[in-house]
């Protein structure tokens, strides 16, 4: 079973945060997190597919929702053409929680994300996928992190 | 003055492919790759459109309701073509699983093709799997007009932005929809022939319109680097200079030998050693070799019965060898064994002769490499050897190939295979028995086109692993039974007893 690693939530939560405005309010921050969630699935799904994707992100609320029980109603839905569905879905699970709490369960969402990508595609592809969802976002950066 | 328009041919970027496909792919050809699944059709078209990608001339690589494609990315990036800094720059992967499930999917996925072709003007387009889209298309009363209007739609357009296109479908050879084997360009099969516990992967080129294919199965096998082709038929090589064979013989190494053959062995010939085990056959080959790389021959081996270092520890020329590899002026060939292809076999022995100039090859022995062959090629391994024999001595160079026969003291037999009237040159080794001791005689049975020796003659290998061959067996008869008599001896014999 691919678990989120810690470097994986680490590039996640550094990714989230370029994304968020500092100091907004949570409802402007689960905004800022299902947007960046759509930059990641627009680009990703001509390459995987809609339903591709959208099954990720179903396993990765499933793998996370026992540490962040917030995800535990969120139920990404099937039948959508589009993402919509499940980004308002997760920005109104974020809304309920404080700061600290919202940043730490994207964070492990993102990162789980991120874990199942890396272990499907390898990373050089998802840092790819990262460079062109994000531009401004330092992938090599991420390494060094690491 | 040539009016016709030129066409420019894509190489395929699948080593052996170009040369069956007659070229290379047209460009902005619509061609189809089908097959069974597991045929190698995902693969193959990865293969084409990573060697033809660039930025300026990128390509787009469609999924449509076939193997997911977060799947098709995790495994195709294993191979070595699979280059993943071409991903979404000059590569695009777009999955059309949703407009193909949606009402009227084949209008949406025709518009999305169109759109991003027009969008993105590739130089090649990938369609994985346009079947999926026959099979939806195809249930309803008018799904075989639809069809054909979406093929030909697709076919204009993706020709009017000049693109060439693939499009891959799982298809079995009675199971044609005919309107989209009637718009392509070209067709290759891929199939995967089963024969007792092996399986050979084969490739057709069934269709290939302005230019000239070799027609036939083409063995093709999957590696870590994809796909590789070897053709059936090699390109014939123009060797120069060459002459009549008769012309200009070689020596075997074995002086005596060369006099026996009427002065050596006619350059290009097919030579053909058979003798029981341990006759000395592997020896003469090993003369025959070290005569050529002192004459600047170079040398090519293939063995299928041992490994090439355990070839090199056993062979009597093992040492001059393992230091004539070093100087390239040597190479064995050692193929995979009992699943490999006659044609694997010829394009490893062609390219060792091109690497390194060999004007010289063994092959030893048939007997090894008919067991190192699929059963599918050990049915046919005449037609086999014939080809592979054939193209060795096409590329100028003379081939010593030997085979183990046991003796047998009934019947005269030259090859298990009855592949003797292959070889140019045939020179039998046996074992007689004189004078209460086993030895060893030698013949040259044939010579085509040339005179040489009747003589059988009796012939020894020296501590230095040398063929000394002696005088003729004049004095006996009978020494093909095994048991000779001395001519003398029985005529006495016969003679009546003075009274």
């Amino acid at each position: 079973m691919t678990m989120r690693t810690a470097a994986d939530v680490l590039v996640a939560r550094r990714l989230l945060a370029q994304e968020s405005p500092s100091g907004a309010d949570p409802a402007a921050r689960a905004a800022a997190v299902a947007h960046a969630y759509e930059k990641l699935a627009e680009r990703l799904s001509p390459l995987i597919g809609t339903a591709g994707v959208r099954a990720l992100l179903a396993r990765s609320v499933k793998l996370t929702k026992a540490d962040f029980p917030c995800f535990a109603t969120l139920v990404v839905p099937v039948d959508h053409a589009d993402h919509s569905g499940a980004t308002e879905q997760l920005a109104a699970c974020l809304r309920t929680l404080e700061p600290e709490a919202s940043s730490a369960a994207a964070a492990a969402l993102f990162g789980c994300l991120l874990g199942l990508l890396n272990g499907f595609i390898g990373e050089r592809l998802v840092q790819q996928i990262l460079r062109g969802a994000f531009p401004a976002f330092e992938t090599s950066v991420t390494k060094e992190t690491e | 003055m040539d009016h016709r328009v030129p066409i420019r041919r894509l190489s395929s970027g699948v080593p052996g492919l170009d040369e069956v496909l007659g070229g290379g792919i047209p460009e902005f050809s619509l061609n189809l790759i089908v097959g069974s699944p597991g045929s190698g059709k995902t693969t193959l078209g990865h293969q084409i459109m990573f060697a033809n990608a660039r930025p300026d001339a990128p390509a787009l690589f469609f999924t449509v309701l076939g193997e997911p494609p977060i799947k098709m990315l995790r495994y195709q990036q294993q191979f070595s073509f699979f280059d993943a800094s071409k991903v979404n720059e000059s590569v695009r992967f777009i999955n059309l699983g949703q407009e193909a499930l949606e009402e009227g999917g084949l209008a949406k996925v025709l518009k999305r093709i169109i759109d991003e072709v027009d969008r993105t003007n590739p130089r090649i387009v990938v369609v994985d799997s346009f079947r999926a889209i026959v099979r939806r298309t195809l249930i309803g009363p008018t799904g075989e007009h639809q069809m054909q209007d979406f093929m030909q739609r697709l076919a204009l357009h993706l020709t009017s932005c000049e693109a060439t296109t693939f499009m891959l479908g799982e298809y079995v050879h009675d199971d044609e929809d005919s309107s989209v084997f009637t718009v392509a360009d070209g067709i290759i099969w891929l199939t995967q022939a089963v024969e007792r516990n092996s399986v050979v992967r084969k490739l057709q080129v069934v269709k290939m319109r302005g230019q000239g294919q070799i027609p036939g199965l083409q063995t093709m096998r999957i590696t870590d680097d994809g796909v590789m082709v070897y053709p059936r038929i090699l390109k014939p090589v123009e060797v120069s200079g060459q002459g009549s064979p008769l012309e200009h013989r070689l020596a075997s190494g074995v002086p005596r030998l060369d006099e026996m053959m009427g002065g050596g062995i006619p350059r290009g010939y097919s030579v053909l050693v058979a003798g029981p085990s341990g006759s000395g056959k592997t020896v003469l080959s090993n003369e025959f070799i070290m005569e050529g790389i002192r004459q600047g021959e170079p040398g090519v081996i293939a063995v299928f019965e041992k490994r090439p270092n355990d070839y090199l520890h056993t062979t009597p020329r093992g040492a001059d060898f393992t230091r004539l590899v070093a100087e390239k002026k040597l190479e064995i060939v050692y193929l995979r064994p009992l699943d490999l292809s006659i044609d694997e076999t010829l394009t490893a022995l062609s390219e060792a002769v091109h690497r390194i100039g060999a004007k010289r090859a063994v092959i030893d022995s048939l007997s090894g490499l008919e067991l190192a062959l699929a059963p599918t090629f050990r049915e046919d391994f005449r037609e086999s050897l014939y080809r592979m024999v054939g193209a060795l001595t096409g590329m100028g160079v003379t081939v010593l190939s030997t085979v183990e026969l046991p003796d047998s003291f009934t019947t005269l037999q030259f090859s298990p295979h009855g592949i003797a009237f292959l070889s140019d040159a045939i020179i039998m080794q046996r074992y007689i028995e004189i004078g209460g001791q086993l030895k060893r005689a030698i013949a040259v049975v044939k010579v085509r086109g040339s005179q040489h020796s009747k003589d059988l003659c009796e012939y020894e290998i020296d501590a230095h692993g040398t063929i000394v061959v002696g005088e003729p067996l004049h004095g006996y008869e009978g020494l093909l039974t095994g048991a000779p008599f001395e001519a003398e001896r029985r005529h006495a014999s016969q003679r009546p007893i003075p009274q």
